[in-house]
């Protein structure tokens, strides 16, 4: 991901370890996060939804004003996160069209996941 | 971002009848629209997720890393319409940051949706 470069010289940056739960399913989501090292995992309900790896978003609820966090994300490895607010993220949208496609590719992944597991959720039900 | 008076002059309008089929999930896609009139509803695996109204947008998810239809469309009312093919999506995501921040919302806003599905 060629946005890593800038956002390993990030100035708002958290570091963590391995096994740190990073935000948890229903806590407000004040702001995303863009990985710049390390593994994370998203789960929902306890169950693994997938990894994010170097260059992955995690947070992204933060988008949508007075949101919540809906899933927990746990550091799978020792990990690096740019913390990122809202305007902050909407700033570099405007400035640069490439990350726009790059965050948006980004959600409608993470969307086609969540609609998968809501399609395998309900054939399983019925 | 308001899409029906950026959208109004179209020369891409297009009616469906109520009833009629918009989009089919898992199939190809190469446009996305802007309900300018009318209702449509949203639906994966014959499980209805959302309606649209005008002024919102659907079929966005085949022009983002895919051309593959995410979900199916279908008229709830008679409705009209706006095409947006990819060509132009492109242009309005590079030219239009508005564009850009509204579509990124919508994004947001199903994924929460989905969410919500799953919560209930």
């Amino acid at each position: 991901m060629k946005y890593l470069k800038m956002f390993r010289k990030w100035k708002d940056v958290e570091e963590h370890s391995a096994q740190t739960v990073l935000f948890t399913e229903g806590t407000p989501a004040d702001a995303l996060y863009v990985i710049t090292s390390g593994e994370v995992e998203l789960s929902l309900r306890g169950e693994p939804l997938g990894t994010e790896v170097a260059g992955g978003i995690i947070g992204e609820m933060a988008i949508l004003p007075s949101a919540k966090r809906n899933t927990t994300a746990t550091a799978l490895t020792d990990v690096k996160l740019a913390r990122l607010t809202r305007y902050q993220l909407e700033m570099l949208m405007t400035k640069n069209p490439d990350f726009s496609l790059h965050v948006m590719a980004i959600l409608a992944d993470r969307l086609r996941t969540v609609n998968h597991y809501i399609t395998v959720q309900f054939d399983s039900a019925q | 971002m308001d899409l029906l008076e950026v959208f109004k002059d179209s020369e891409d309008l297009v009616d469906f009848p109520a009833g009629s089929v918009i989009a089919v999930e898992g199939a190809e896609g190469n446009h996305m629209y802007v309900v300018m009139s009318g209702e449509v509803n949203i639906s994966i695996n014959d499980q209805l997720l959302a309606t649209a109204h005008s002024g919102e947008i659907v079929g966005e998810m085949a022009l983002i890393n895919s051309n593959i239809r995410s979900a199916t469309v279908t008229a709830k009312t008679d409705s009209r319409l706006a095409l947006i093919d990819r060509a132009s999506f492109d242009s309005l995501l590079r030219y239009v940051p508005d564009f850009s921040l509204h579509v990124m919302k919508v994004l947001a806003d199903r994924l929460k949706h989905a969410y919500d599905v799953i919560g209930h």
